[in-house]
């Protein structure tokens, strides 16, 4: 999957998701600060992530280090890469 | 304006320990002897002792240097209860503001304010909550307790002072619990406090606290929201507001 594809699907899942308008999903974003997401929330975008892209992330102990919408791109195109391996 | 202020701390200060502990002293055993009709009827007159305190702290004593103007906008008669009230968090002196409600509740405090010397106690001893302290299954257990006992709660959503005008987001753990328990929320907007006390400073200003109740929102109005949008929809209805009160002041 390219990057342009994840940045696509994933931007779909805040907009489904969490209704938030395309114009504030940008990969600066910062997930708590900037979108409003709280701890909670992040438990269900892990589900819905994991739904959209058909992997496994829940108990990946990178998602902690996740702050920016960039950071969720990145980190869903290391986890396509690695399964690819 | 600087003797205003000099006057306002001392009164307020040296008043406020005497105070509470003549509060303490006499309602104690009015409390106490509601044990023996039940643990919830001491329960209910500790929560309401805890209320007519935070009047006389912050409605009364602080007059008439500072003031406070509650103003309900919900013209729709009593709040549900139990419900949910949401407001913005400025100050550490909401907590007292609470007090202008007539209804029983708890509130969701973070850490803190439960290491204050015997204000954190008694808090605790009331059944305030903070989620910082357990895991939200058992904070949204302990929450489902209190609202089928009818009791409200009451939560400051940003979870810190802000200390400014601007509001912080908002964390869903009530939003979350008024989905689930369909419970109807009431938003409560505070503004003119974030200098009474500013954020790491005891010295109260002189002026005005606006506390303005806005209409409930019921759960049918929210009931296919989602948590997230929830919490949105409620501050967006908190902001708005709180920016007009800030251009009224």
């Amino acid at each position: 999957m390219t990057k342009e594809e994840i940045i696509r699907r994933t931007n779909e899942v805040f907009a489904k998701d969490f209704e938030i308008a395309a114009d504030r999903l940008k990969p600066e974003a910062q997930i708590f600060n900037d979108l409003g997401l709280d701890s909670l929330d992040i438990v269900d975008l892990v589900v819905a992530l994991q739904k959209q892209f058909s992997v496994t992330i829940r108990d990946d102990e990178r998602v902690r280090n996740i702050r920016t919408l960039g950071d969720v791109y990145d980190f869903i195109y290391l986890l396509g890469q690695e399964k690819t391996l | 304006m600087k003797a205003k202020k000099f006057i306002l701390n001392a009164v307020f200060y040296l008043s406020f320990i005497p105070l509470t502990i003549v509060f303490v002293v006499i309602f104690s055993p009015w409390v106490l002897l509601g044990r023996l009709v039940s643990h919830r009827e001491a329960m209910r007159r500790f929560r309401l002792a805890i209320r007519w305190y935070g009047r006389v702290i912050f409605f009364l004593l602080p007059q008439p240097f500072l003031k406070v103007r509650y103003l309900d906008k919900a013209s729709e008669g009593d709040v549900p209860k139990p419900c949910i009230v949401i407001c913005n968090h400025r100050s550490s002196s909401d907590a007292f503001l609470m007090a202008c409600f007539s209804f029983e509740a708890i509130q969701i405090v973070n850490i803190w304010p439960f290491r204050i010397p015997l204000l954190g106690f008694l808090a605790r001893l009331a059944g305030y909550l903070s989620v910082n302290e357990m895991p939200f299954e058992t904070f949204s257990q302990r929450c489902g307790e209190l609202l089928d006992q009818g009791v409200s709660i009451i939560s400051f959503p940003e979870g810190t002072r802000s200390g400014v005008n601007a509001m912080g987001q908002f964390r869903g753990a009530m939003f979350r619990i008024a989905l689930d328990k369909r419970i109807a929320i009431v938003p409560l907007c505070i503004t003119g406090n974030e200098d009474k006390p500013p954020r790491g400073s005891f010295w109260m200003n002189p002026g005005t606290i606006l506390l303005h109740r806005l209409p409930t929102v019921r759960y049918e109005a929210f009931k296919d929201f989602s948590p997230f949008k929830l919490k949105n929809y409620i501050r967006d209805i908190i902001q708005r507001e709180t920016k007009l009160m800030d251009t009224q002041e």
